[in-house]
């Protein structure tokens, strides 16, 4: 007998656990993944954090300094964008304090979902992401000299972005994210230059940088909750996957009394902003991007809306064209 | 003991033995007993060893050859005494070295630029239609900036790109959209 036919058993058996092996696995593999993602949103609430982090977006690049502290009464935090404006934001869980100093005006308003990550656990569903995004993990990669797990969520459909996420091994905290088009090119990218976990931060970190804010200008935008759908307002083609989450009723500079229906399919999101049109303003459809950000402007009947959101143009155009107005009789 | 294997082109003094050893090209693992035969046999390598050391770290060092003018004649001399078969491989060793520094900058000119290719793309119209359409500056058609709008979106948008409140970076990065008008033919 041959050496050769000797080995011939040991490469089907090898051949055998290479094919069964992942396939085995592979169920196993994207549960744990869609796991880490929940681990990501969890850890961002309960962590303390400081650091610097850039973000690009189209042919901007922005660096802000973020301190995260989470004591008793919540989560508090404090960005402070290093670039261009002088600019602070104060937020202590919902509320959120936009500082202007060249124009001593403080800016108050609630956040509702992506900057508070209890909302987003309710909207990021596994079950219901998995439809429209398959999910894979990707190579250990350092982030701010960090060791990163990172995670791969490709979007099955033209009608959403796919997105890379990098999350601190030891904390889960992400440090970085990108979002993907089409082609898989980073078109929008959040990442730590440096960054500090689980470190004991005092309150005054999280205080505004600017002496005697006491007497500022405060403005402040009202929102609520309204029903807009049905009241006239219909959507003929809801884009797969996405969900109405809310319709609303708020005042925005210039434009008081807007409705802005959000749609989301937990992980990217669009709002419809729907605002009387102005006799006299030029009535042909927009389109605009930059980064992730698409933006369709038309009028209909008498209103102009714009619909922008994180997603592809094509996204943002079928919503607007499907959007129609019968005025009740 | 087995007699060390040195790759070809092999020196076949000792003195060129070292130069292959130093230039990597001693293929087995048992550097250390050619080193050990080879000084043990002949005194003045360990000397050779120390200056070929010393023609290598200035070659990478700049500073260290403006710091000594001694150390520099030394080693200039050091480098004429070289034997034949040394001599054209530190040279290639030093042209190579060369070549990175040129070919780095060029490394970095093409990186650059395929970073200002990737941040400018997306600002590309992506259909002809659009390409022809007229810019109109930062407003979305009713006076508000998209920096509003966007601001208005995140407020309420589970979008998942960062932790904590970094959406709002996004709004303050949002000044420069540019927005086109879309031709009837582009609906």
């Amino acid at each position: 007998m041959t050496v050769r036919a000797m080995r011939w058993p040991h490469l089907l058996l090898g051949l055998l656990w290479l094919t069964a092996v992942p396939l085995l696995c592979a169920q196993d593999a994207e549960s744990s993944a869609w796991e880490q993602l929940l681990q990501i949103q969890r850890a961002s609430e309960r962590l303390n954090y400081s650091g610097v982090f850039i973000y690009q977006m189209g042919d901007t690049a922005r660096s802000s300094r973020i301190t995260h502290l989470v004591d008793s009464s919540g989560s508090h935090e404090k960005l402070e964008m290093l670039d261009g404006k002088l600019r602070e934001f104060i937020r202590h869980n919902n509320e959120v304090h936009s500082y202007r100093p060249e124009a001593q005006t403080v800016t108050v308003q609630q956040r509702h979902g992506g900057s508070r990550f209890p909302a987003l656990s309710a909207a990021l569903n596994p079950a219901e992401l998995s439809s429209y995004y398959s999910i894979k993990r990707l190579p250990v990669e350092r982030v701010a000299g960090i060791e990163c797990r990172g995670l791969l969520l490709t979007a099955k459909d033209q009608w959403r972005h796919s997105y890379r996420f990098w999350a601190d091994k030891q904390s889960g905290l992400l440090l970085k994210s990108e979002v993907l088009n089409a082609q898989g090119l980073a078109i929008e990218q959040i990442a730590f230059t440096e960054v500090r976990v689980g470190e004991v931060i005092g309150k005054q970190k999280i205080k505004p940088s600017f002496p005697d804010t006491a007497h500022w200008t405060q403005v402040k935008y009202p929102v609520a909750e309204t029903r807009l759908l049905g009241q006239g307002w219909s959507i003929q083609a809801l884009t797969p996957g996405f969900k109405v989450v809310h319709e609303l009723r708020r005042d925005m500079p210039d434009q008081p009394q807007s409705g802005q229906i959000v749609l989301s399919d937990g992980l990217s999101a669009v709002s419809i902003f729907i605002q009387a049109y102005q006799e006299g303003k030029a009535d042909g459809a927009r389109k605009g991007r930059q980064g992730a950000i698409n933006l369709f402007a038309r009028r209909v009947s008498d209103y102009w809306i714009t619909v922008l959101g994180e997603v592809p143009a094509e996204t943002v155009k079928a919503l607007a064209l499907s959007l129609e107005y019968k005025a009740a009789q | 003991m087995m007699k060390p294997q040195l790759a070809q082109p092999a020196g076949e003094t000792p003195k060129e033995q070292l130069s292959a050893l130093m230039d990597g090209a001693v293929v087995t693992p048992q550097i250390d007993a050619v080193l050990t035969t080879l000084c043990a046999r002949d005194g003045r390598l360990s000397e050779d060893w120390h200056t070929y050391h010393l023609i290598g770290d200035v070659l990478r060092s700049a500073e260290l050859a403006h710091d000594d003018a001694l150390t520099h004649r030394k080693i200039l001399a050091a480098l004429q005494n070289e034997p034949p078969l040394v001599a054209p491989r530190l040279r290639a060793l030093w042209q190579r070295r060369s070549m990175r520094r040129q070919v780095l900058p060029a490394g970095a000119a093409l990186a650059a630029v395929a970073m200002v290719g990737w941040m400018v793309w997306p600002q590309l119209p992506n259909n002809p239609a659009a390409a022809q359409a007229q810019l109109v500056g930062s407003e979305t058609g009713d006076g508000s900036t998209l920096a509003e709008y966007v601001a208005a979106h995140q407020q309420f948008s589970p979008a998942l790109t960062a932790p904590g409140m970094l959406p709002l970076a996004r709004e303050q990065a949002s000044g420069g959209v540019q927005i086109v008008t879309v031709s009837a033919a582009g609906e």
